[in-house]
């Protein structure tokens, strides 16, 4: 990893998701970090500091959600993308109230689509 | 005596009772009519007995027994009363819960269909530039129905959650302030490769300026994907057209959608903002006839309106929002 490459941190249970994601991202020239869910993704933005964290929402042992209020509460801010099916009224307003950066719905989206709103965010 | 039968049949008791699903006794308007009957009853009687037995004792034993008699009836209707509403709130709670766990389940069983279509898609597009160049024709053709089925399905669960989300009790706007021409442009953007692969051009036509409009944005989105949807759905065939305008008045704006796919059948016009419609071309236009009628669930959302006419080779959806919320 250069000084330059920016840290992506993908919190995804479904392991084809995330290791397309994972895949597709690094092509771009991202440095990937995977979790699995929200208790290895607080781990995993403690000890990598990613630059934008790609979020799931329904996972098992914590939810993407809790995981960003928890992050909230340690006056942690880095910029969190839902990425999720699950669409439901509730979980969208959580996450607008927890700061999420965005809310993406997986299935409207191709690969390379998200990898180009990554780059918008970052400014890469 | 035909009087009596008249006013009988005017206070309609069994259907009423019948409506209210309980019983004759435990039905209130009955009992409020036996009970007029029995106080008409006994206050003549008492008149009789009084003017027969002038003592004061039996006429204060006859109203103290009266008073206790109607007491026992009005506590009887009161029961009936309690009776009725205990049973309708059971009832209430009883289907409030049943429609949560449906939508639970829909949205678990959508989260999951979307999930395993969404590997497909991404695993597809991963794919399609490594092994494409190298398939036969009938395989690239093969890789390009997969695709569209895909898609389909995808279009499929979504239509479905939203179906759910309009038809639950609790949906919460939650406004934003947007400029509408930047917010359509940004839709076609987002759907320019569904265009693409259904061989539908697109063009769009925004005034030079447009006032904001306070609307929630993720509604505005499912509303705009969902006449865009249809309209390309919807296009002649093979290429077809879909054009999109834009205009405003002082209090709101119109977004016009317009394709130039056959006409819809006039008798069909008739339902097509009902839910499961379907036009007699249904076995050719893919879709089960939930789009329009989500069109109208969230136009109805926005307090706007929503109007179509259609002719050969021109169909035209206008949807017409207030630039304000409406309360």
């Amino acid at each position: 990893m250069n000084e330059n490459q920016k840290t992506i941190l993908v919190v995804e249970n479904d392991t084809v998701l995330s290791g397309m994601l994972m895949n597709a991202l690094t092509l771009a020239g991202f440095h990937v970090v995977q979790a699995w869910n929200g208790i290895e993704g607080l781990d995993a933005v403690r000890a990598h500091k990613p630059d934008l964290m790609l979020l799931d929402i329904d996972m098992p042992e914590m939810n993407g959600i809790t995981m960003l209020k928890k992050l909230h509460e340690e006056g942690n801010r880095t910029h969190a993308i839902i990425l999720t099916n699950m669409n439901t009224p509730e979980q969208v307003a959580n996450a607008t109230e927890e700061g999420a950066y965005e809310y993406l719905i997986k299935a409207d989206w191709e690969l390379d689509q998200i990898v180009e709103q990554i780059k918008l965010k970052l400014k890469v | 005596m035909l009087k009596i039968k008249n006013i009988f049949s005017e206070l309609k008791l069994g259907e009423k009772c019948r409506e209210l699903g309980v019983d004759l006794w435990s039905c209130p308007r009955f009992i409020f009519v036996i009970m007029g009957a029995v106080i008409i009853t006994a206050i003549i009687a008492t008149y009789i007995v009084g003017q027969h037995y002038v003592s004061p004792d039996a006429i204060i034993l006859l109203v103290s027994l009266l008073t206790v008699f109607l007491l026992v009836v009005g506590q009887t209707i009161v029961s009936a009363f309690e009776r009725v509403v205990v049973g309708r709130n059971r009832e209430i709670t009883h289907v409030k819960e049943i429609i949560e766990l449906r939508d639970q389940f829909v949205y678990i069983a959508i989260h999951d269909l979307a999930s395993a279509a969404t590997a497909m898609k991404w695993g597809m597009r991963t794919l399609e530039p490594k092994i494409y160049s190298h398939l036969p024709p009938t395989e690239k053709e093969l890789f390009a129905h997969l695709r569209l089925r895909n898609e389909r399905l995808i279009g499929l669960s979504r239509q479905i959650l939203n179906i759910t989300k309009l038809e639950s009790a609790n949906i919460i706007l939650r406004n934003e302030t947007i400029d509408p021409i930047a917010f359509i442009s940004g839709e076609l953007a987002s759907a320019g490769r569904n265009f693409t692969s259904k061989g539908v051009s697109v063009t769009y036509n925004p005034p030079s300026e447009c006032p904001l409009i306070e609307i929630d944005p993720k509604y505005f989105t499912d509303l705009l994907r969902t006449l865009l949807n249809e309209a390309s759905d919807h296009a002649a065939k093979p290429t077809g057209a879909v054009h999109i305008f834009l205009s405003h008045t002082n209090d709101t704006i119109s977004i016009t959608i317009e394709n130039d796919g056959p006409a819809l059948d006039p008798l069909a016009q008739q339902h097509i903002f009902e839910k499961l419609w379907r036009d007699e071309n249904g076995s050719r236009i893919e879709g089960l006839g939930f789009g329009y009628y989500i069109a109208k669930k969230i136009t109805d959302l926005f307090h706007g309106k929503i109007s179509f006419t259609s002719i050969p080779d021109h169909t035209v959806f206008v949807v017409t929002l207030p630039l304000h919320p409406i309360q």
